[in-house]
């Protein structure tokens, strides 16, 4: 999961006033004033409000364990949120990225990069509504998660052209309904990630497949980029302090062609600040405004089946604010 | 049928595009967003109070992008009648492109401000010397920095060497606070109600000064002895109150901290699929 979600969560629960979807730094010290081992009750104001207020008097909780010890008002609020993540591809990734210790890292490089393919999928055993254009039998098509929903898709011609995908809404081996966009609706660079969710329509007649686990033929690059600082006050020394950077992901078909997507935004607090974006976690300091900044690799995605942005879980939510709170566990 | 809408110029300090995007959006609709990044270059505030005529700044500052060069050598592109000379020395002002920076900057002879566009020059094996152009498209907003789309790479017939420049020696543009204020109104019978004056960040263009979106601020006007303290973008602005022309008369107390922050453009596209 992102940490831009992770502050929407933090937000709505009111347990600080961030910045919308700002990804929060992990200072020194804890930016909430909570000792790192929370051993007090919690004030924590009642979900959706950002300033405790004389007529919303604060809500008090044990740092949670699990879903179930937050308060019923902030499991209310964060609830709309869980299993959500942008439309994306299931992907698979062919090997692990190395991480390294901190270092210097000019504007717009690439932090490091990963070979990707789209993961298992079905395939077509009869041409949908018997337009070819829809795609043949034998056909292998690719899976992509929209709003929860696993759907798969094709290009409508090898690695290029628009972009079908089918849904079997009741899982009965039948694609009901289809549902189409321009090239614009995958992530730019890539020949098969899905970043935007068309509007479905119903198929003429269901349209029968299996699930065969095989594999469509694209393999790409998928990775980030650091794209430098986009708000702040620079510092006497040219740092900026307290602000705002940016990482791009990035894809594409070579390291030469590698394309912009998704700006992630990072808040800088007291120099410093982490990227959390899926299985990528980097950290961020000595910004300056017009050069390098000191990045750490931790991790990137791991070798095998995964999503760039996993959707976030009860699980998720708990540890994020964990974290938050200053549990060093 | 795909139809585009343009031109919802958010002006973004933060993220919410970035939350509203990690969430998804409306099912055939899709939100881009293009942005760049300027350096506000800090200034000692004039001191004493001021006045500010109708339609003037009441403080300008110089604005830079975070990236700047200069040309050690000539460059020519193209030869004969139509050839464009770029001279030593030419100052440039980088945008992000695919492969890192583009450096932009303006022919012989035309004011780079001014210039409808301008040609943004690669180093694509990073030796120190350009080795490809390319095109920019109209500038957002017509700010010269807001360069947000470049035009296809066109080898340089010879490399041409540059020097990577401070930010704040790149070429600027004008950014200023401008204002507009609302005196004193009163209906027969009614108590008076006080005016208003609202100050909101702008960038000189070809067309004028261009407000900005947000980081404005509007505050009543309640007379001298009770100066009206305005904060837009960390300067502090004490409004004491308007002439009897309509001017403005006010103290700089703090001018606009050194400071960057980015102009976006969002294009939201929706698409109508037919199914046949």
């Amino acid at each position: 999961m992102s940490r831009s979600i992770t502050a929407i969560l933090l937000a709505s629960a009111g347990l600080a006033a961030l910045p919308a979807a700002a990804q929060q730094a992990k200072p020194a010290a804890p930016p909430l004033a909570i000792p790192p081992v929370q051993r007090e009750p919690l004030k924590i104001p009642p979900a959706g409000a950002s300033r405790q207020t004389s007529a919303s008097p604060p809500i008090r909780f044990q740092l949670p364990k699990t879903w179930d010890d937050l308060p019923p008002g902030v499991q209310q609020s964060l609830t709309p949120m869980l299993d959500k993540a942008p439309p994306q591809s299931r992907l698979v990734v062919e090997q692990a990225l190395e991480p390294f210790a901190a270092r210097s890292v000019d504007q717009r490089a690439v932090i490091g990069v990963q070979v990707v393919r789209p993961a298992p999928g079905v395939t077509l055993t009869k041409t949908p509504d018997d337009k070819p254009r829809l795609g043949a039998a034998g056909e292998t098509l690719w899976p992509a998660v929209i709003d929860g929903r696993t759907i798969y898709c094709r290009r409508q011609k090898p690695a290029a052209g628009d972009v079908y995908c089918f849904a079997d809404k009741d899982d009965d081996g039948r694609f009901e309904t289809l549902t189409r966009s321009y090239a614009d609706g995958l992530r730019p660079g890539s020949v098969f990630q899905i970043s935007e969710a068309g509007r479905p329509e119903k198929l003429l007649a269901p349209a029968p497949y299996t699930k065969s686990g095989a594999t469509a033929p694209f393999t790409e690059l998928l990775g980030l980029r650091y794209g430098g600082p986009v708000q702040g006050r620079i510092s006497p020394d040219g740092k900026l302090r307290d602000g705002v950077v940016e990482f791009q992901v990035v894809a594409g078909a070579s390291r030469e062609a590698l394309s912009d997507s998704d700006p992630q935004i990072v808040q800088i607090e007291d120099g410093k600040g982490e990227l959390v974006l899926g299985a990528y976690r980097v950290e961020i300091s000595d910004v300056t405004v017009d050069g390098p900044a000191t990045v750490r690799l931790i991790s990137g995605m791991a070798p095998g089946e995964t999503m760039l942005s996993p959707p976030i879980s009860k699980a998720d939510v708990v540890k994020m604010l964990r974290e938050r709170l200053g549990a060093t566990d | 049928m795909k139809s585009v809408s343009f031109g919802r110029a958010a002006w973004v300090g933060g993220a919410l595009l970035a939350a509203l995007a990690a969430v998804g959006g409306p099912a055939a609709a899709q939100t881009r967003t293009q942005s760049a990044s300027y350096v506000i270059l800090p200034t000692t505030a004039p001191e004493g109070v001021q006045v500010a005529k109708k339609g003037e700044p009441l403080l300008v500052q110089q604005a830079v992008a975070p990236r700047a060069a200069r040309l050690t050598a000539q460059a020519t592109l193209g030869s004969g009648k139509k050839a464009t000379v770029f001279p030593a020395g030419a100052k440039m002002f980088g945008v992000p492109s695919q492969g890192g920076f583009a450096y932009c900057a303006v022919s012989e002879g035309k004011r780079w401000w001014s210039s409808a566009t301008f040609s943004c020059f690669e180093d694509i094996d990073a030796d120190g010397d350009f080795d490809q152009v390319r095109p920019s498209g109209s500038p957002f907003m017509n700010v010269a920095l807001f360069v947000f789309t470049l035009g296809a790479p066109k080898p340089l017939e010879t490399s041409v060497a540059y020097e990577r420049t401070p930010y704040a020696e790149g070429p600027s543009v004008d950014f200023g606070l401008i204002w507009n204020a609302q005196a004193p109104r009163a209906k027969e019978g009614e108590p008076v109600k006080p005016g208003t004056v609202t100050v909101q960040p702008a960038f000189e263009s070809p067309l004028g000064f261009q407000a900005i979106r947000n980081g404005g601020a509007t505050r009543p006007l309640q007379g001298e002895d009770k100066p009206a303290s305005i904060t837009v973008r960390g300067s502090r602005i004490e409004v004491l109150g308007l002439t009897p022309e309509g001017d403005l008369r006010y103290r700089v107390v703090e001018a606009i901290p050194a400071q960057v922050d980015r102009v976006t453009l969002s294009i939201t596209t929706t698409t109508t699929y037919v199914y046949r």
